[in-house]
This record gives structure tokens, C-alpha cells and sequence, in this order.
């Protein structure tokens, strides 16, 4: 096996060992020994002549291979199923790599390495996947051509290689725009249900959370977390400024906060300026329109809700989404029973206000309902002395809003943000309050609710999707299920319930956003994330987009303009460069339809040629010439 | 164009996928995969059947080749401003195939390489083709080349290598090749043939001194071959390759007595490469056959009366 083809597979598999590690479902100390195995390939491979290396290396394969099955078996269950599945595809890989002779066909290597690259985009759909995938095709075309090389016999010079990597980057980019092409537009069903039905799901492993939406809020919760791009909303201004679309679009509201944990409690009405009414897949919370009007498409999911923002007024459900069954609460969040509809997302318009109200009125909300008693047990010492102490800093006069406006910029400004289930964050509030750790936004949205309560201003926990993802080509936001969020809402005395939000990593990441990287970063993701979402609709857009674009072109002709200038400049140059009795030469012979052989010399070609004598003798002159200038014949 | 071994595996990879895919609910992004995979076998296919559109194969040219030795073969042609890698020449000659790999380079016109190893004969080729797998190795794509000459290979010369290519023995010549005879000595000339030094001569007189010879040397090679020769009939063969190429190389003729055939080479004769034709061809006859016809009596006669016995 030659040495290029060689360095193909180890590129291939280790791109395979990529692929499953940002499924984060495999474990990295399997994980890291495989890359090991790898990277020393080619030279583990020079080992294979020796008896004893082949009978280490079958009898560690075989060990790793019984330690999977008897962790599936006997320890781990079925959760650990999916975790050796992964880490069984991929010692097959690096055993194949090690263990390939120059006579041995590595055709299942090749095989192998797609059928990974299947079965991981069910669990990881993130931009890694898709900075894996573009560096798969070209290897895995370079590999192929390699392949297609050494089954000739030949030896691969350097000249060929390179010849091959020439073709490879070409290639490459043909197949990735073809396959582009097909994808967008080869008519098919994105609702299609497989005829396996639900016998045939993939699903990340039992261990493993997802970053999504909850009823439930539980502090304690740890574990590895699979923050997942999968889409939730699309939401489309369809008129109205864009400015009118809030980020945070509510789900469920939490009142009563007991041991780390938020229970399901009747929320007050009062606050909300107007309740829903309505039924039939109508309603409506105010009269008038609304400033902007939304077209939402949310898949359907496990969260019976619909998720209508503070701002949403008006609500009208698409066929066949007007046949569920909605119901709307005080506090303006929507339940939404769906199970019959058919399809995989329902649609709805929806009206919005303008999204901020002043606060302001009243120095404080006295309220003392039942869910606003703070049990002093369920809170740190130190966090209510952190509380009484901040809202006697904000001044004996102040108001409500600046008083939740310095508590909340002291957790913003003070704690450091975890991801759910990053190592070292904080379990409860003890912990984050006392050891300082850091935490996840639940953490910080029931820190704030506490200790605003405490000093009696009434509050409660939202949670829902918080997303920044917007594009303002298409005027479209997309809310996934990573983006889910928890945040806090404080009645104010004059402007009802209001957005507060003392999670700081919105703060962090809006600083971040000002970097070139984090905008190309956040542009590559919004490219992938309409691959991975691409349906009807985002078809129907990019069709319109490419109706318009040769208006659009226009715009830029004169870039056009300027190449096509630079472009006869430089042919003129050169041809200028060709001596005029040579460049003769050559429209004599596309004249008379002739064509040099390789290699061939005019002479030559004037003896072969079967012209007429016209002919002949404007052949005879211009060869002449050409031979005058060429070779300085006199 | 066909489908390779890898091409047909591929394609029922990609029935166990579509499979899988028809199977499971709708997924963009195994749709995605499965796309490339389409993509990828569709480019194969299509590139292919143009990885040898356009190439001009001017010409294919094997050299007669002692036994024994891997003939040479050279293909003139124009890769049309593309580089064309992973294709095989193949030549069948009778039930083998043999497939040299080649790769021509859009910058190159020339391209040499060699047959294996080949016993004596002449050998037909009854197609040659260009083949490719490339790019993919999925589908492999032929092109029949224009029929060439037959291949001749011819017996080794006597003390011939491989790797020297030079002939170590004379055997012919010191057993009297037309019956020549030492005719004196005189001083070394430029263009004379240093074998022909006579080194204890010239190491006497101090200087280079050459020896001459009266006779056969002079006059050309005159052999007569019997072809009733049997065991000892091959070894003639070469030893006849032998003097050919020594006659060839001191430019003078070889008269060649056989049954059915009597002929001369070398220069204002029949060109050398008809002998080694001949010599690749010819086969011994049975014992029954007619001697050979009758030659000069300074001919030498081949196989010699101690190789038969």
C-alpha cells in the first residue's frame, strides 16, 4: 500500500474519530487512546511483519472488544449501547489501519468511515459537523483517487501526488457544490415518516441531557449535556419593523420555589395587562393590530406549548393548526395539544406590540400572595444578607426597577456562567452563592427570584427560548433547542410584568459578537443551521433569493465590468508578446482546419497536409515566416 | 465503462442506506450524505468515461528484447492539456493480460516502461487497450489501442546480463566465425575497438598495439544453422544472437544458412531487426527434415558437433 494512499486513511479516520467525539456520546479516554493509535499508524504498521505485534494487537482488540459487550450486557445496560456502538465503529477503523497489508483491500475502511459519518449526524448536528464534513469530502476524494492509483500498480512520484491533490481540490469542490445543488432543490418530503415508523429512532443515550425546553426546573440536575442545533421556531416578520421581535419567547412561568426546585403553581393574573381570548385557533389579548406581525413555524416536540412572547397581542393558527386544542393562561403562556395534527410543525401568525414598556409608578410592588413568601430556609445567609444589602445600596428612595436593576447587574457582573453540565459548576445555590461557583441560567434566574422576593418585590422564573440568530437578509429568527433559557420577570407597579434577565453569559457573548470570529463563526452557523433545518419554506426563500439575485447583480456590475477590462488587457499583453508571424501562423492553420500533431514541426505538418494549391501556397508562406521568426531561417 | 469490484460494493452500500434512510423518518442531513454519495458515484462515472476522451496515443512501440529481458515499450502521445493518472496499457497476448500502469502528464509527450519478462517467440498482441479506474475506482473505462507489430523476443546473446546489456563472451570469434586467422599487429588508431587490443603486445612495445585478422572477421559472419539441432538447438539460437549483434556493432553482415532460408544482414542488407525476428521465431524441425543448404566451407556451423553430442 503506498505511502500517499496511507496518509489518506489515517486523515479519514481520524476524522471519523472527530465525528464521534462531537457527539459527546463516546467516552474521550477510549476516544484519545484511538487517535493515539492513529496518528502512530504508520509506523504501528511496519510492526504487522513481526508474529508477536499481530498477536498483541488481535488480542487487544479482542479485550476492548469483550470490554464493550460486557459493559453493554452486564454493567451500563442499553445506555451504554450507543456510547460502544460509537467506539466500536472506530477501533474497526483503527484496527483496519494498523492491520492493513499491501495486498489487503481497504475498501471497508472506505465504507466504513461514511456509514460513521451517517450515523453521528443523528447526534451531532453543530457547526463541528459541518467543519468535519467539508474536510471529509476532499480526503475522502483524495483517499478514493489514491486508491484508484496504487490498484494500477503503480508507484506514486511525487509529481503524481501532487497531479492527484491538484484533481482532489477540484474534485472536491465539484462533488460539495453538485451535492449543494441536489439538496437544494431535488423535490422531496420533509415530512415523510419512515415506513419503519418509531421501530427505528435515533436517540442521543439516556445519560445524556438535552438543552431544551422543560416544565419541570430542578436546580440539582448534572450529567453530560448534548446542547443540540435542532430548530424549535422559525419566526418570519412578515411586516412591521424588525426590531419588534423580542429574544425571549415564553414557555412556562414558575412561582413556587421549594429545595432547589420550581413547582408547578396557578399563576397570578393580575400584571398581565390583558389575558387571551379566544378559541378556534383565534386570539386575542388587546385590541388593534400590533406594530409587526410574525409568521412562526415550530416544530412540534415533546413541549406541548406554543411560546408567544410578552409583547404577542394577536394569535392566529395556519390550517390544519387551527383543529389543536390551545388553551391560554393567566399569564399568557399557551398549552398546545397537537398529537393529531398531521406533519411535523404547525404555523401561526402572530401579532406583536412594541416590546419595552417604561417602568417606573409606584417606589414598590406590595404584594404578600402566597407563592411570594420566600421560606428564609431555601435561601443561603449570605444571600439574603447580599440581598438587604444591595437594595439598601441602591437608596432608601429608590425605585422598584432600580432596585432589581442592581441586583441583577450584581449577579451579572459578579458570577461567572456555566453551560449546563460543564465540569466545576455549581449544584445549588450554596454553592454558587458561597463557593462562588460558577452556574447555568436557571441558577442565576432563581438567585435574582429570591432574592428580589426577600425584599418583597414580586417575581417569578420564565422559561423558554432566548435567540439571537438572526438574519436580517430574510428577516428570520431561529430559535433551537440550545437556545433554551431561563430568565426573570418582575411586576412592576406601572408597566405590569417585565423581562429581566441576570444571566450573564447574554452579556459575554454580546461582547464576544463584536469579533471578527465570532461573526464569522456566527455566520458559518446560521449557513449549516439551514441545511440541518431546511424544509418548504427555507426552499421557497432561497428559490426567491436566486430569482432576485440577477437584480441583485446588477448592483455589482461594475466589479464585473472591471475584471472583464483587466481580462483583455492581460490577453492582449500576451498575445502581444507571441511574434505576429507566429500568431499568423496559427490563424493560417484554424483557417484551413488544420491541427499539429505533438511534437509536430511545421515542416512537418506542410509535408502531411492534402490541400489545394491556394491553400498549399499560404500554408508554404506562413510556415516561412513562422520558421524565419522561430529559427531564424534565412 | 463497468462498474469494479469497489463500484458494485458501493452500490450496495448505497441500497443498504437508501434503505435505511426510506426506512427512518426524514432526515436533512442523512438526505445530505446519501446526496454526496449519489454526487460522488455520478462524478465517477461521468469522469470516468472522459478520463481518456481526448487523448491522442500517436504511437505504441514494444522493442525486440532478448529472452529473458523485460521488453521496453514506448507510447507517444498528447494528453490534450490534462493529466490522466491510474490508467493502465494493457496487452493481450493470447490468454494474459499483461498491464503496465501509467500515468501521462499533460507536459510529457513520451512515455516508456516495460513488458515482464518473456520467454523466446514472437508474440501477437490481439488487442492492445488503455484502461482506467480512475478517478474513483469505482468504474474502469477502456479504450482499444490501433493493433501493433508483433513483439519479438529473441534468444540472449551468449554472456549476456540484464543488467549490462553488453555481450561478455565471444565465442563465435574465438572459435574461428568464418574461419578467421591472426594476421599480424599494428599500432592502435582512433575509432578502432578497444576489445581488440591485443593487451600482451601492447604491453610490451609500451604502447597500444591491435591484432588483425585475415579471413572471416573482414568478410562478415557466415553461419549455417541446422535446424535438426534439438537439444543443443537453442543455445545456437543464442549464440547466433550473439555474433549478429557483435557483427552489428563492428558494422559488418552476417550470412545466416538455414533450411527454407538463406539471407544476409547489416548494412546495404536486410536491416538486423529481421533476424532477431527470425531468431524469435524460428522453431526447430525433426530429424527427418533436409539439411540445411549448402554454405561457404569457412561457414560456421551451428550446434556445433560437441554442444549436440
Amino acid at each position: 500500500m503506498s505511502r500517499p494512499l496511507r496518509v489518506a486513511m489515517v486523515g479519514i479516520v481520524l476524522i471519523n474519530l472527530g465525528f464521534v467525539q462531537i457527539t459527546e456520546a463516546a467516552e474521550w479516554s477510549w476516544l484519545a487512546a484511538l487517535f493515539v493509535l492513529t496518528v502512530a499508524a504508520p509506523w504501528l504498521v511496519s510492526l504487522t511483519r513481526y508474529f508477536w505485534y499481530r498477536s498483541i494487537w488481535n488480542v487487544g482488540v479482542q479485550v476492548v472488544f469483550g470490554i464493550m459487550v460486557h459493559r453493554f450486557t452486564g454493567v451500563g445496560g442499553a445506555q451504554h449501547l450507543l456510547n460502544d456502538g460509537l467506539i466500536l465503529a472506530v477501533l474497526c477503523q483503527v484496527h483496519l489501519l494498523n492491520s492493513l497489508n499491501a495486498k489487503q483491500k481497504p475498501d471497508l475502511l472506505f465504507f466504513n468511515s461514511f456509514l460513521i459519518a451517517v450515523v453521528t449526524s443523528y447526534l451531532s448536528i453543530d457547526l463541528p459537523y459541518m467543519v468535519l464534513f467539508l474536510l471529509y469530502v476532499p480526503v475522502l476524494v483524495f483517499g478514493l483517487q489514491m486508491l484508484a492509483l496504487t490498484r494500477t500498480g503503480a508507484e506514486p512520484t511525487g509529481r503524481l501526488v501532487r497531479a492527484i491533490l491538484r484533481q482532489s481540490v477540484v474534485r472536491s469542490a465539484v462533488v460539495l457544490v453538485l451535492t449543494m445543488g441536489v439538496f437544494l432543490f431535488f423535490p422531496r418530503d420533509f415530512q415523510r415518516k419512515g415506513f419503519a415508523g418509531d421501530a427505528i429512532k435515533f436517540k442521543p443515550p439516556r445519560g445524556l441531557m438535552q438543552t431544551d425546553f422543560t416544565e419541570e426546573v430542578a436546580l440539582d440536575r448534572g450529567g453530560a449535556v448534548n446542547r443540540s442545533s435542532e430548530t424549535v421556531m422559525e419566526v418570519e416578520v412578515v411586516g412591521g419593523p424588525s426590531n419588534a421581535v423580542t429574544g425571549y419567547w415564553r414557555g412556562a412561568t414558575h412561582t413556587r420555589y421549594r429545595d432547589g426546585r420550581w413547582l408547578p403553581a396557578p399563576s397570578p393574573r393580575e400584571g398581565m395587562r390583558a389575558t387571551w381570548r379566544g378559541s378556534r385557533g383565534r386570539f386575542l389579548r388587546r385590541d388593534g393590530n400590533g406594530i409587526a406581525s410574525l409568521r412562526v413555524v415550530q416544530r412540534k416536540s415533546r413541549a406541548k406549548r406554543l411560546f408567544p412572547p410578552l409583547n404577542a397581542n394577536r394569535l392566529r393558527m395556519t390550517p390544519p393548526a387551527n383543529k389543536a386544542l390551545i388553551r391560554a393562561d393567566n399569564d399568557g403562556t399557551m398549552m398546545c395539544e397537537w398529537g393529531a395534527l398531521p406533519g411535523k410543525s404547525i404555523e401561526y401568525v402572530m401579532a406583536v406590540e412594541a416590546p419595552f414598556r417604561q417602568p417606573g409608578g409606584k417606589r414598590r410592588t406590595r404584594r404578600r400572595d402566597s407563592w411570594m413568601i420566600v421560606d428564609t430556609r431555601q435561601m443561603p445567609d449570605r444571600m439574603r444578607a447580599v440581598a438587604r444589602d444591595l437594595a439598601r445600596r441602591a437608596g432608601s428612595g429608590a425605585m422598584q426597577f432600580q432596585i432589581v436593576e442592581t441586583m441583577r447587574s450584581y449577579l451579572a457582573h459578579g458570577y461567572n456562567y456555566l453551560a449546563p453540565g460543564e465540569d466545576g459548576g455549581a449544584r445549588d445555590l450554596a454553592e454558587f452563592f458561597v463557593e462562588r461557583k460558577g452556574a447555568h441560567c436557571e441558577i442565576f434566574a432563581t438567585a435574582l427570584v429570591l432574592m428580589l422576593r426577600s425584599e418583597g418585590i414580586p417575581s417569578r422564573l420564565v422559561t423558554g427560548y432566548r435567540s439571537g440568530e438572526w438574519d436580517a437578509t430574510q428577516r428570520v429568527m431561529t430559535v433551537r433547542k440550545r437556545d433554551s433559557h431561563a430568565w426573570v420577570e418582575v411586576l412592576d407597579p406601572q408597566a405590569g410584568w417585565m423581562t429581566v434577565d441576570p444571566t450573564p453569559s447574554l452579556d459575554a457573548a454580546a461582547a464576544k459578537s463584536a469579533s471578527l470570529w465570532s461573526e464569522f463563526r456566527g455566520w458559518a452557523e446560521t449557513v449549516w443551521a439551514s441545511v440541518t433545518n431546511f424544509n418548504d419554506a427555507t426552499r421557497l426563500r432561497v428559490l426567491a433569493w436566486l430569482r432576485d439575485l440577477p437584480a441583485r447583480a446588477l448592483r455589482y456590475a461594475w466589479i464585473a465590468g472591471l475584471f472583464l477590462v483587466w481580462f483583455v488587457w492581460r490577453r492582449r499583453r500576451r498575445r502581444a508578446r507571441v511574434p505576429l508571424a507566429v500568431a499568423d501562423y496559427g490563424s493560417v492553420l484554424a483557417t484551413l482546419k488544420l491541427e499539429r500533431r505533438a511534437g509536430e514541426t511545421p515542416r512537418e505538418l506542410l509535408a502531411r497536409a492534402d490541400l489545394e494549391p491556394d491553400a498549399r501556397s499560404e500554408l508554404e508562406a506562413a510556415t516561412r515566416r513562422h520558421e524565419e521568426v522561430r529559427y531564424a531561417v534565412q | 465503462m463497468r462498474p469494479t469490484g469497489l463500484g458494485i460494493k458501493a452500490a450496495l452500500f448505497f441500497a443498504v442506506l437508501l434503505a435505511a434512510f426510506l426506512a427512518t423518518a426524514y432526515s436533512n442531513l442523512f438526505f445530505l450524505l446519501l446526496t454526496a454519495l449519489v454526487v460522488l458515484g455520478g462524478c465517477a462515472m461521468v469522469w470516468s468515461a472522459r478520463s481518456l476522451r481526448g487523448l491522442v496515443i500517436e504511437s505504441v512501440a514494444v522493442e525486440a528484447t532478448p529472452a529473458g529481458s523485460r521488453a521496453a515499450v514506448r507510447v507517444e502521445f498528447d494528453a490534450a492539456g490534462r493529466d490522466r493518472v491510474g490508467m493502465t496499457l494493457e496487452f493481450v497476448i493470447g490468454d494474459d493480460v499483461y498491464a503496465l500502469p501509467l500515468s501521462l502528464l499533460r507536459e510529457e509527450r513520451v512515455w516508456c516502461g516495460r513488458l515482464p519478462e518473456l520467454t523466446r517467440g514472437v508474440y501477437t498482441a490481439t488487442e492492445v487497450r488503455f484502461a482506467t479506474a480512475a478517478p474513483f475506482a469505482l468504474f474502469r473505462t477502456v479504450v482499444p489501442v490501433a493493433a501493433i507489430p508483433p513483439i519479438a523476443i529473441y534468444p540472449r546473446p551468449l554472456g549476456e546480463t540484464e543488467e549490462s546489456g553488453a555481450a561478455g563472451g565471444d565465442e563465435l570469434g574465438a572459435n574461428g566465425a568464418g574461419a578467421s586467422q591472426p594476421a599480424g599487429l599494428r599500432e592502435f588508431r582512433p575509432g578502432d575497438d578497444p576489445r581488440r587490443i591485443h593487451w600482451k603486445a601492447s604491453a610490451r612495445r609500451g604502447e597500444p598495439v591491435l591484432q588483425e585478422w585475415d579471413g572471416g572477421r573482414g568478410a562478415g559472419y557466415e553461419i549455417v544453422l541446422d535446424r535438426r539441432g534439438g537439444a543443443a538447438f537453442e543455445h545456437a539460437l543464442s549464440m547466433i544472437a550473439s555474433a549478429a549483434q557483435r557483427a552489428r556493432e563492428a558494422k559488418e553482415t552476417l550470412t545466416l544458412h538455414t533450411q527454407d532460408h538463406v539471407a544476409t544482414y547489416g548494412a546495404e542488407q536486410r536491416p538486423w531487426g529481421e533476424l532477431l525476428f527470425f531468431l524469435a521465431g524460428v522453431t526447430a524441425l525433426d530429424m527427418q527434415a533436409p539439411p540445411p543448404p549448402v554454405a561457404p566451407p569457412e561457414a560456421t556451423r551451428l550446434p556445433r558437433a560437441e554442444a549436440v553430442a
